[in-house]
């Protein structure tokens, strides 16, 4: 009965994530407003961050991967057993270090982005995908 | 890390409908400040999801990043520019 | 449109699923890799691959996977660059007049500015024996100077002297430091013939130069710095905090500056 239900939800919180990545890659390819389309850009990779965190868990009660305890030194060195009890509780750190990464690279895409749309609202007058091919190519 | 498992995972069933419900709202809307709320609010709720799936150095970074500087680097641009997004437009196709 | 997403979910669902990518319930041993970085940052009798630290996701980051954490600086440090288009010929003419809130909100604001750079510090400093890091503390940094700009005006911290090119000396300095630690191990190594890597963060037997890993201070004891990740911490702190702060204070800027500043002709 157990198992059975956290089978559910899981499956549940995996469909709902890959959901919100389909809306919002179908919300940018059709509101003409340049800055909803940065808005939706910033939810997919945030949203694509927490899938690979989502795999990265393990079954029962698990721990953030930071080894717990007072300082050690040499005369007082960290037992094989209790480095194995750490790992074997530990949830699997991989996916966090390339989410931290991604994060950043995320941020540092959406900050130039933000100046290109402001430089483009300096020139042509206008934010409307449909209006700017327009005026870009001369015809108004 | 809650004491009963099916609870925990109860609980991060309920941020990511939450998220969903607030994600289909940011895309429907035509007014750009609600939508810029809306993903604030849609932050909150993977900050909180992340701290459910113990991962503790993404919760200090996606709190500042995702809560803070998102939304106020789109605050920013929608104050330089025009809050209201526009159906039809004349000389444009629709 | 419905009906073609929901398709789209539930084929991308399948195909995640039969790959094994994704595995419903979760599954209950680590696999290989994770295995091999849990149990060997931290572990005192068999120093071969150590790191130093307990804590796993900022050893990856800074000493086995270093040279990624370097890259993802860079691209950072270009869109910054990207974004001083807007203010080429910028010449502050009198200081900015914004007022910024009323009197409730600004008094808050002040009381708040001095202890959020402190907890930005905390979070940098002790990124090598619980979670934090560089990156983390920079972005808070960051969050403290744009409630500076919103809530007490635009005039605040120009008028305190955090101009252009000061923010960006800060950001070099810190990416000069992270250079010569990454360079200074092979220059050591190469110097006395022996073999070692770019970013080495402890002793190795085939490539004996190492940081060390203990400081024994007088009054204090013996603390534990883990090698290169303290100093690599601290310069990353320093470069992603004035970047940041950088790229908000000239979107905050006026329109009429920004039209006249920048090199877009109309």
């Amino acid at each position: 009965m157990n198992d059975v239900l956290s089978m559910f939800i899981w499956g549940y919180i995996f469909t709902l994530t890959v959901a919100i990545i389909v809306v919002t890659v179908y919300g940018m390819a059709t509101r003409p407003n340049l800055v909803k389309k940065l808005i939706l850009l910033s939810i997919m990779s945030d949203t694509a961050s927490l899938l690979a965190v989502l795999i990265g868990m393990r079954k029962g009660m698990v721990k953030p991967p930071v080894f717990p305890g007072v300082t050690y030194t040499e005369h007082n060195p960290v037992s094989e057993k209790a480095l194995e009890s750490f790992a074997a509780t530990a949830v699997d750190p991989i996916p966090q270090v390339l989410v931290v990464t991604a994060i950043v690279i995320g941020l540092a895409v959406l900050v130039f982005l933000g100046y290109v749309v402001l430089l483009l609202y300096q020139k042509y007058g206008t934010l409307d995908v449909r209006l700017l091919e327009k005026k870009m190519r001369g015809e108004i | 890390m809650i004491a009963s498992i099916p609870l925990c995972y109860i609980l991060m069933a309920f941020f990511m409908t939450y998220a969903f419900i607030l994600t289909l709202l940011t895309l429907k809307t035509r007014d750009l400040l609600k939508a810029t709320i809306f993903s604030a609010g849609q932050a909150v709720a993977y900050t909180l999801l992340l701290v459910l799936l113990a991962a503790p150095d993404l919760v200090l970074a996606y709190v500042a990043v995702g809560v803070g500087m998102y939304t106020a680097l789109f605050l920013f641009i929608i104050s330089r520019t025009e809050r209201f997004e526009k159906e039809v437009v004349e000389g444009g196709e629709k | 449109m419905g009906v073609l997403s929901a398709l789209i979910v539930v084929v991308l669902m399948y195909m995640l699923i039969g790959s094994h990518v994704v595995a419903i319930p979760p599954i209950q041993g680590q696999r290989w890799l994770s295995w091999k970085f849990l149990t060997s940052t931290y572990n005192w009798q068999d120093k071969t691959l150590w790191a130093g630290s307990p804590e796993v996701v900022t050893s990856v980051l800074w000493d086995y996977r270093g040279i990624d954490t370097v890259y993802e600086t860079s691209v950072f440090f270009l869109a910054i660059i990207g974004g001083l288009m807007l203010v080429r010929d910028y010449k502050p003419r009198g200081k900015p007049t914004g007022k910024g809130m009323s009197l409730i909100s600004r008094t808050i604001v002040k009381i708040v500015l001095v202890a959020v750079p402190v907890v930005a510090a905390s979070i940098a400093l002790h990124g090598h024996l619980t979670p934090g890091g560089g990156f983390q503390g920079g972005s808070v940094f960051a969050v403290s100077s744009l409630l500076a700009i919103i809530g007490l005006g635009t005039g605040f911290l120009l008028g305190r002297g955090w101009s252009k090119s000061r923010l960006l000396g800060f950001r070099t300095l810190g990416l000069i430091i992270i250079s010569s630690i990454a360079l200074a191990i092979p220059f050591v190594g190469l110097l006395n013939g022996l073999h070692a890597y770019i970013i080495q963060n402890q002793w190795k037997p085939w490539a004996p130069v190492g940081f060390g890993y203990l400081a024994d201070i007088p009054g204090l004891g013996s603390i534990l710095y883990s090698g290169t990740l303290v100093f690599l911490n601290i310069a990353e702190f320093l470069a992603v905090s004035a970047g940041l702060s950088l790229a908000f204070i000239i979107m905050s800027l006026p329109r009429e500056e920004l039209k006249r500043s920048g090199g877009v002709e109309k």
